[in-house]
């Protein structure tokens, strides 16, 4: 037997309210954002965490003890590459840091349950910082889940294209 | 998006559109809620304690969290300034999810310098289709 066997036919869409009143199938990812050799200490790198099912819920540990060692969610790529480019460049920042659409995660801390619905999310860290990602997933194979992005109606993952600089 | 209507999936893109239903859900549907949400998010940095964060939901929330550097407090009035005694201290660090639905929230820093953000989860029904939070509908805001 395997998670696959779980799914049925019909498939269930993402708005089959039943797969979110089970609990989910485990997924497990811990990582270390890569370094670049060293020269540039703090410098801000991404991790995407890719989904097969969508979540039912999210939850993620941010084991760094240093202080102000942050990490960031974000829902799309769009917005990390405006926020990356901002951040390790100049102190132009893209769209500014008011109204980014991402959550700013504390060292050394666990979110609560986060119950969303989603297929894909990256986190932005320092050089060498380690974060664990644990989630609950449904049933509901991803490829049928919009891709997150502002034109699909996720309009709190993205800034309006229309708007960003 | 221009094409939500059709059914098949070969001829239009998925979009959150494609949920759109007959009848509409309302606010007191309950499978709404018993779903997981839609993440939406936002962050403001360098908030002063003069200033506030007015959030407007396009959906109604199934619940949110705010995470801010100094404490906060947040109202749910809609409209005019906010009451003292109707506001929920925030300190320092993220809140336990809040399961509530509402479309609209109000941030009021307690020092200057602060960055909070806030992570909801929305349902599937328009914010337009939920009473203005205030106490004419019956909201002890």
């Amino acid at each position: 037997m395997t998670v696959e066997n779980n799914h049925r036919w019909p498939t269930p869409n993402h708005n089959y309210v039943p797969e979110y009143q089970m609990s989910g199938v485990p997924f497990l990812e811990t990582f270390t954002f890569p370094t670049n050799g060293g020269s540039n200490n703090g410098e801000l790198t991404s991790k995407k965490v890719s989904f097969d099912q969508v979540t039912r819920w999210i939850q993620i540990l941010n084991h760094n003890n240093t202080n102000n060692t942050h990490i960031y969610l974000f829902f799309n790529d769009t917005e990390l590459a405006s926020f990356i480019a901002g951040k390790n460049g100049s102190n132009a920042v893209p769209n500014g840091y008011k109204g980014c659409r991402h959550i700013k995660i504390d060292n050394g801390s666990y979110t609560p349950r986060f119950e969303l619905k989603c297929k894909e999310l990256w986190i932005l860290g320092e050089e060498g910082a380690t974060c664990s990602v644990m989630a609950g997933l449904t049933s509901i194979p991803s490829n049928t889940f919009p891709d997150q992005k502002y034109s699909n109606g996720f309009t709190g993952v993205q800034i309006n294209p229309a708007n960003a600089n | 998006m221009s094409n939500w209507l059709s059914n098949t999936i070969a001829d239009r893109d998925l979009g959150i559109s494609d949920n759109t239903r007959v009848p509409m859900p309302h606010h007191n549907f309950v499978p709404e809620y018993q779903m997981s949400g839609y993440p939406w998010a936002i962050t403001d940095t360098d908030l002063d304690s003069s200033e506030t964060l007015d959030i407007d939901f396009p959906a109604v929330t199934r619940w949110f969290i705010v995470y801010c550097n100094n404490p906060v407090k947040i109202s749910f009035k809609q409209t005019g300034s906010s009451d003292a005694d109707k506001m929920f201290y925030i300190p320092t660090g993220m809140s336990q999810r809040l399961e509530l639905k509402c479309k609209h929230i109000r941030i009021i820093p307690t020092a200057n310098s602060t960055t909070v953000s806030v992570l909801a989860g929305l349902t599937n029904i328009p914010s337009t289709k939920y009473p203005d939070q205030t106490t004419d509908n019956g909201f002890n805001v």
